[in-house]
């Protein structure tokens, strides 16, 4: 992985998502347009969590092809919290409709740090339904983005982009630890409605 | 958070991500075959072992629920969510030690196995529009929210 960000930043320049050199200015909230950033994910690993084979092929071949740093895969949460802290992702890609509830306390695990990472790390959740209780919970839990499947090559990308550029501020609370609820779309350029401008997450 | 992981991207040419696209539009090719292969094989196997019924056993059923639940999980990847929807009742039929009958067990997981066959044979994607809601009122399940 650390020869793939070297390798991935020795091309360019270092720049942020705003164009700017990074160091040099704080990244702002911007707009993108109706056009999703094109980033450069060499730099970053990820965790995958889902327990179907097929599927895992599938969504390593598409991670490959978007040119993702590291990519490793876990069958359930059971074997993703054995490898979670060894491995280090930058961000977990769980699919809550099969791993059910154990993912759903994985999520809350890593929000409240006890899985060995770091506890604001990006989550994004992969599900079918956009209304099932679950998908309230997974937001309940801490996940930045839910994303709503079928997983094709670019809900994947602009999943990974939502949660790279998700600016919300992490709120640690003692009911609810994660990104800021109020934001209705949490991504740096989207408009994002504050829902309960009184309320604290 | 989000700057950390920022630090760890730069922005891209456009075209090059549009490059990315056309690679992975022609992976997907590749992989709908594979996934095709994969659905059949496993409803293949589903209907094996729907030939010799033993409903109470308690690893045929698990057997059962296993290819269900493949099938409810590569069919919304895939965009083929009635695979999803069905299997996902079909799960719970298998789970439910409630049933009424066995015969009603049978019939009804049947019902299921030829719907799941019936949605790859016509390429029956997304929701199926008004066929895929008579399918799944046949089948009297409810809609995917």
């Amino acid at each position: 992985m650390a020869s793939n960000r070297v390798k991935a930043q020795s091309a360019e320049p270092r720049v942020s998502i705003v164009g700017r050199p990074l160091g040099q200015s704080p990244v702002a909230r911007r707009t993108f347009g109706r056009e999703v950033p094109a980033l450069d994910l060499g730099g970053i690993s990820l965790l995958v969590i889902n327990d179907n084979e097929f599927v895992r092929t599938y969504m390593e071949r598409l991670f490959s092809i978007m040119r993702v740093g590291r990519v490793v895969t876990c069958a359930n949460p059971r074997s993703a919290r054995a490898e979670i802290a060894t491995v280090q992702p930058d961000i977990v890609v769980i699919d809550l409709d099969l791993t059910g509830m154990d993912g759903l306390e994985l999520l809350q695990d890593i929000r409240r740090g006890g899985a060995g990472i770091p506890h604001d790390i990006a989550i994004l959740v992969a599900s079918a339904y956009v209304d099932r209780d679950y998908v309230g919970k997974a937001r309940d839990a801490g996940a930045n983005w839910i994303l709503v499947k079928p997983l094709t090559f670019r809900r994947l990308y602009e999943g990974l982009v939502r949660v790279i550029m998700d600016d919300r501020a992490f709120v640690e609370g003692d009911v609810y630890v994660g990104p800021d609820r109020r934001i209705l779309v949490g991504m740096s350029g989207y408009d994002g409605v504050e829902r309960r401008k009184d309320s604290r997450s | 958070m989000s700057r950390d992981l920022r630090s760890k991207v730069r922005i891209m040419p456009q075209e090059r991500l549009r490059c990315m696209e056309a690679v992975a539009s022609i992976a997907m090719l590749e992989l709908s075959t594979s996934f095709r292969r994969h659905v059949n094989r496993t409803l293949r196997d589903m209907f094996v072992l729907m030939s010799t019924p033993r409903h109470h056993d308690e690893a045929w059923r698990g057997q059962l629920h296993d290819l269900a639940r493949d099938l409810q999980s590569v069919g919304g990847s895939f965009d083929y969510g009635l695979l999803t929807t069905i299997g996902e009742a079909m799960c719970r039929t298998i789970r439910d030690e409630a049933l009424p009958s066995e015969s009603g067990l049978q019939r009804k997981l049947a019902a299921y196995a030829a719907a799941l066959d019936a949605i790859i044979r016509i390429d029956l994607k997304g929701d199926g529009g008004d066929d895929g809601r008579e399918l799944l009122s046949v089948l009297r399940i409810a809609p995917a929210a």
